[in-house]
Formats: C-alpha cells, structure tokens, sequence
C-alpha cells in the first residue's frame, strides 16, 4: 500500500495533499502570504494523525518544483529533502503550471497557464484536457508580456496567477477575453492537485527521484546574475 | 547523546555531528560563487544551499558510524542572517524532525559563535566576555550562563568584518578580502607614516564605529595615483588593521573595567585574523580564549553545542523565523 504526501508551497497559500494510493485522503489549503516554514511542520503533522498514520507510512512525496517564488519553492522542496532523508523515500516533482491545468480540467480543449514572472515576464506552459485529464503539450517557458499576447491566440481556456503580486499588469489585457480566469476565481487546492498529479503517475518509475536529485526549477536567473549578464552583453 | 547541527545564515553550508560535546564531524561547505559580486548575493546564497544541503549531510554520515536515526536533537540556525538562506537550514531541519520525531531547537547564530569558544576551552567558566567579530557583526557580550547574555556594546553602522571587505574591495582585492589584507598588512613591521583614526562613540557605552573608518580610507586614497597606492599597499593595510584591532582591543578592555570579569572569549570570523589575536594575547594574555580558525567562521558544530546546552538546561526553542532576532 502506498501512502503519498504532497506539498506545495509555489504561491501564496501553503498546500498540503494526502493521497492513499489513487484515493484522497486528506487536503489542506490556506493562504500564508510569507509564513509557510511556520506552518508547514504542524499542518503535516496534523494531517498525519488525522489519519492515523505515522510519517515512516509515507512511501511517496509530491512537491512542486516551480516556476514560482524562489523562497516558497525552497522551503517546500527543502522539508520535502529533510522529510525523505531517513528513509530515502522518493519524490515526484510537480510543475505549478501543471497544477494550474489540474484545476482547470474540466475545460475542454487546449489550456494555456502563465505565472507573473515579474519584470514584464510570464511563465508559462499549454495542455490539452477532454474534460478529467490533461495532457501537456510543451514545456514550461518564460517568454515576455509581449509575446504572451501571441501565444493565447491558440487556446480555448487561460488560467492566470499574479502569485500575489498586487502591482501585477502582464494579464491586464486578458480582460476582454471570454475564457480567462485569475486563480482567484475559482477555488484551486494546490496541495490537493498536487498530489494528484503525482498519484496518476505512482506505476511511471521515471518521473521518482531520489531527494538529493530534486531541485528549484526557477526557470531565471538570481536578478544579480541577470544584471551581471546584462551589462555583459551591452 | 548525539546532536546534529545545521547552519545556512549566509554563505557557508555546514552540518555537524556531536556526540555530547564532543565534534564527530563538521562539515563546512563555503560558497564561491559570491566572489565576483564583491560580496554575498543573498539569492545565490539560498540557491546554492539548497544545492549542497542534502548532499553533506549525507557525506557528513556517511563518514561516521552513526546513522541519521541515531541522533537526538535536531539543532539549527534560525537567525539572525539572511532570510532566504536560513529558510532553507531551517525548512530542511523541519522535515527531518518531521520523520525522526526528535527535539528541534533554534539557535540564535551569535549563540553559536560564543558556544564555538567552549568547542576546544571546555574549563572556560562562565561568567565569561565574548567579542564576536565577524562579517555581519561586532559586538560584546556578558556570558552569565547558557541563555543569559547581556549585549555590553555593538557596532552602530558597520561590522568588522564588513569594514575590511569593504577597504579590501576599494584596494583591489577580490571578496573575501580579510585575510588578503592581513597578509598585505604583515609585510611591514610597525607602520606610522600612515594612520587612521580609531572610533569611540562614547565613554557611556562599549559601542563601536566601522564606518568612519572605512570613509576615511575611502578620501586618503581617493587622489592618489595607482602607482603610490601600489607602492603603499601594505601602509595602508597595516595602518587600517592597526585602527579596527585598537577599537575591538580598546573596548575589551573598557569592559574588563566595567564589568570585573577577566575570562575572555574572541569569536567570529575576524578572529581566524593573527594579528587581532597576538595584540589580545599580549594585552589580555592567559585570560584570552580563541576557537581554532576553523571554528572561527560559520560552522555547525558550535550551533550543536549551543542546542546541546540548551537541551541539558531544558531551553529548546522551536525554530521561528525572525531574520533579525537579536541575541
């Protein structure tokens, strides 16, 4: 019997999944803002023994690996590597884009999903859905706000997260377009989703790595770097 | 009992086994990717803890015979540094704590480097001073007992250690520049064609100021040519080192007056620096205590040690996230 923990800590909420097999077992989702080292020890702790189990019954972990915050990818990928050392449990890594698309399957057809990468830039990624599963259809990217106009031309739903930026406008002009939805309008259990996604794919040997073999994707360059570079190529 | 350590503050990422007070293993991993920004990107730092912090833990273990699910405290740095890079020991800790269910604590850093003393000098008593001196901080402490410490003065705008990164960077030197400048500074013997003033903020408190002085290096070689910063180099080193240890030595002794208390503890980085510890030996002699240059700058075994003290005096802290958490 397998037992699966997911934990996403990519935005503003922290997400915690509990999954028994292929069969929900637990979900916690609540908005933390920049608290989830605070919170992430007690509400695992809490779910476990919710259900009875103790944390040598887990035999797989779900964490997401980004694009989002730096510091909130860190923090959940750093307990998930302390949580698995004693027992070299394994760990799925999980696209938050993907988790988007997971929130959003029931839309049919072609689903783009895109972060605020900040300075004008956007994460993103497409699937397709019929409706209960999703397909990915490429890689997740970073383009700029400008070739993002571009690239939902081609999709029937967008699902759009600013990851709690207030100031954010790279989505401002998806206003007028009829199947756009913020994260906000709609209730996302990220946690939830992400355990998901790791349980469909719990006979895929591939996809579970050791925890010294899981890493942030950033999908960018720390801004130093990147102003570094910057001056280099002027 | 073993402890297992975890520090992540800034950039070195260490993890150490202690078995009672005892050091079985510290492994320290320094980051050098910071060299070319001139000093630590905190970004960087985090990434590149993340990076390396399973992967030393597992060689830290795998170099003894004691397995992860022998130990019985779990102890980490939770502050004060950078937040991005302690989230990363702390998160890391949390998880193991999960799974082992053993004590976690959180170690205040400063903590850390005064316990790095009692590592080698297990007969320093308390009460005792300790001068912490490193890249972030510069500061004087009373060490009543493991949890009561009284800050006695602290600098006010720059550390020691940050002072001399800063004077090296404007004399060509690479980050980290502290031990460049002692070497540069050792090459003349007794320097006075050149001097810096050396800063006391006042007779009230053991305050410092490393600001002034970073200032006043900044204007002297301000219009002077490559070639007599070149030929003076080591004057101008010298002459700076000579200001920063009168202050440190200075203040020492102000609170050796003031408080009555004898023993003395130099800690942090700036004190792996010779030339501070010869003129505190020669000034305070047998009183003074110094860790090994390797329990100097950041390490884990002296985060363990202060967990274990806390452990045995029943102070456990869970971690907290305060990135500015005075001691």
């Amino acid at each position: 019997m397998s037992w699966l923990l997911g934990i996403d800590t990519s935005s503003v909420d922290l997400g915690v999944g509990l999954f028994n097999n292929t069969k929900p077992a637990a979900s916690f989702s609540r908005y933390v803002r920049n608290s989830h080292a605070e919170h992430i020890t007690p509400v695992v702790k809490t779910i476990l023994e919710s259900n009875g189990i103790s944390p040598e019954d887990i035999t797989h972990l779900a964490v997401t690996t980004g694009p989002g915050s730096f510091t909130g990818l860190r923090i959940g990928i750093a307990f998930a590597k302390g949580f698995c050392f004693a027992q070299n449990t394994v760990i799925c890594p999980v696209s938050s884009l993907e988790i988007l698309a997971y929130g959003a399957r029931t839309h049919r057809g072609r689903i783009v999903t895109a972060i605020d990468a900040r300075n004008d830039d956007v994460f993103w990624a497409s699937f397709e859905s019929d409706g209960c599963s999703v397909k990915r259809l490429g890689n997740d990217t970073v383009c700029s706000a400008e070739e993002f106009e571009d690239i939902i031309k081609q999709s029937d739903t967008i699902i759009t997260d600013t990851m709690g930026f207030s100031r954010s406008t790279v989505f401002n002009f998806l206003d007028k377009h009829q199947s756009f939805y913020p994260v906000e309008s709609f209730p996302l259990h990220r946690g939830f989703l992400c355990t998901l996604h790791a349980s469909l794919l719990l006979d895929n040997k591939d996809v579970w790595k050791k925890g010294n073999e899981i890493l942030p994707r950033y999908l960018r360059l720390s801004s130093a770097q990147y102003k570094a570079k910057k001056v280099q190529n002027a | 009992m073993i402890t297992l350590g975890i520090e992540s503050s800034c950039d070195e990422t260490s993890v150490a086994i202690l078995r009672d007070t005892t050091v079985i293993k510290n492994g320290i991993y320094s980051q050098t990717e910071h060299s070319q920004f001139g000093g630590v990107v905190p970004e960087i730092a985090s990434r590149a803890h993340l990076e390396k912090i399973d992967h030393l833990t597992e060689t830290v273990f795998a170099e003894t015979d004691i397995k992860i699910k022998d130990i019985d405290l779990i102890s980490v740095t939770d502050s004060p540094g950078l937040a991005g890079a302690l989230l990363v020991g702390v998160s890391f800790a949390l998880g193991l704590h999960t799974t082992l269910n053993k004590p976690i604590t959180g170690i205040n850093h400063l903590e850390g480097h005064i316990f790095s003393v009692l590592l080698e000098n297990p007969d320093l008593s308390f009460p005792f001073l300790a001068l912490v001196v490193s890249g972030g901080h510069t500061a004087i402490y009373t060490v009543h007992d493991t949890g009561k410490y009284e800050l006695l003065g602290q600098t006010v705008d720059d550390a020691a250690g940050e002072a001399f990164d800063k004077v090296g960077k404007m004399l060509g030197f690479t980050y980290p520049a502290g031990r460049s400048i002692e070497l540069e500074a050792s090459m003349v013997q007794n320097e006075k064609s050149i001097t810096f003033p050396v800063a006391r903020i006042s007779s009230n408190n053991l305050n410092f100021s490393f600001s002034g002085l970073k200032t006043a290096v900044k204007y002297f070689i301000k219009d002077k040519n490559v070639q007599f910063i070149n030929e003076n180099r080591s004057r101008i080193c010298f002459a700076f080192q000579k200001a920063v240890i009168d202050s440190l030595s200075n203040n020492l002794a102000s609170a050796v007056k003031s408080t009555k208390i004898r023993r003395i503890a130099l800690v942090g980085g700036v004190a792996c620096n010779q030339s501070l510890r010869d003129a505190l030996q020669k000034r305070f002699g047998t009183d003074i205590r110094f860790p090994s240059p390797q329990l100097c700058t950041d390490n884990a075994a002296m985060i363990a040690l202060a967990g274990y003290n806390r452990y045995r005096k029943k102070q456990l802290r869970f971690p907290t996230m305060n990135p500015s958490a005075p001691l």
